[in-house]
């Protein structure tokens, strides 16, 4: 499942039973930054801010960024409206593909 | 004006009129079976490039989305995700994919072509057509008169009689309450809140006009007033819970809030109601709509 920088965040902090407080003052930032970290997925938020969040919660840099949301062709051509099309992960859109490309008429 | 140009708010328009002559009786009117619908109305509408599919599978992190049928093959699908628990959910998502088919399938017919270089073109675009087919789907599955029907544009609801629509509809609470909050004539605010912080809120026409609102737009986070009930979430008894406020919680005027706190989607539904009275200025904006709305009734004679 692909989730965004907020979600991973969210989630890992809860795991952690941490409290925005708590990961506010363990890494040295503000509660609403890491608020809006979670909950609106600033774009390019600070890579030192994010280097100690994913310290204090056991996990790589790497792991938190988003993958680059690229778009490729063949898949622009064979796709009309994705929502969210760039929160999908590889292997559910290989299934939507292929549910478009056998197209079975409805029972 | 041709059938392609209607705004989102004229094609559930006229979806609903249609509705409303097929179900003469009433019965079975609600909730919009929108996969019968999709189908039925394009194929009457636009034999020759209908819905002629619409598939739910096991889609993990998606929603929903529309396809053009791949060569030799009619029409268009409507795909969406059925592991997603909530009716209400894939009802609005089915609807906004029709929304799609009817309001952009022209305009888009090999889908939104997003590359790198005009991103920020396409970003803004998509926005705005993700915005439309919400409007559509809100117009359709709950059409204002009956709306009123249930919840008086007077009334001052509460969150059992929004979830008792919701389910008439089968839509989610936040969906209905929306829907709501777009036609009261009473002066009242919803507010999403999560660990504290305001994710959006929305005001009735009415309470906007008296400076009632909140702006979380391009701004820094918003926090929920500590003496507000969503901030107290200890003291909800079954993650509800109301009370009245003074002066100076929310806003500089008193108010009652309802909350409901959402354990599965983790957020808090605040409703604010402020009391009836009406202050001059907004006497003089109503003053003013009458005037216009008199002088619109005498050009249209």
């Amino acid at each position: 499942m692909v989730t965004t920088l907020g979600d991973k965040i969210r989630s890992l902090r809860k795991e952690k039973r941490l409290t925005l407080d708590q990961l506010a003052e363990l890494t040295g930032s503000s509660k609403s930054y890491i608020w809006e970290l979670e909950n609106k997925t600033p774009p390019r938020p600070s890579a030192e801010k994010l280097s100690r969040i994913a310290e204090k919660l056991g996990v790589t840099i790497e792991y938190l960024l988003d993958k680059e949301a690229t778009v490729s062709e063949e898949n622009a051509e064979d796709a009309a409206f994705y929502r969210k099309y760039r929160r999908m992960d590889p292997a559910t859109k290989a299934k939507l593909r292929s549910l478009v490309d056998i197209w079975e008429d409805d029972e | 004006m041709s059938d392609e140009a209607l705004s989102p708010e004229r094609w559930a328009f006229k979806l609903t009129h249609i509705l409303n002559a097929v179900h003469g009786d009433g019965r079975d009117r609600f909730p919009v079976d929108v996969k019968a619908v999709a189908k039925e109305i394009s194929n009457q509408l636009f034999p020759d490039d209908p819905v002629t599919r619409v598939k739910g599978a096991s889609l993990p992190g998606f929603e929903g989305s529309l396809h053009k049928a791949p060569p030799g093959k009619k029409g268009w699908g409507i795909f969406y995700n059925s592991d997603i628990t909530s009716p209400g959910r894939i009802n609005f998502t089915l609807a906004h994919e029709f929304g799609h088919y009817l309001l952009h399938r022209l305009a888009h017919p090999d889908g939104i072509d997003c590359n790198a270089r005009d991103i920020v073109r396409w970003e803004s675009e998509y926005r705005q057509i993700e915005h439309q087919a919400n409007v559509f789907a809100a117009n359709l599955l709950m059409p204002l008169d009956d709306f009123r029907r249930s919840i008086g544009d007077q009334d001052k609801p509460g969150f059992e009689e929004l979830g008792e629509c919701a389910r008439r509809y089968e839509v989610s609470l936040i969906a209905a309450a929306l829907r709501w909050i777009q036609y009261t004539r009473r002066r009242a605010m919803l507010v999403l809140s999560r660990d504290e912080f305001v994710l959006w809120a929305r005001s009735s026409k009415r309470a906007f006009r008296t400076r009632l609102y909140i702006k979380t737009a391009d701004r820094p986070p918003v926090p929920v007033p500590p003496s507000a009930l969503a901030a107290r979430q200890h003291e909800l008894d079954a993650c509800r819970g109301s009370t009245r406020h003074a002066p100076g919680v929310w806003f500089p005027e008193d108010c009652e809030e309802l909350v409901l706190f959402s354990d599965q989607y983790d957020f808090t539904i605040s409703l604010l109601h402020f009391s009836d009275t009406v202050d001059s200025l907004e006497q003089d904006e109503e003053a003013e709509e009458d005037v216009s709305a008199r002088y619109d009734k005498l050009l249209n004679r």
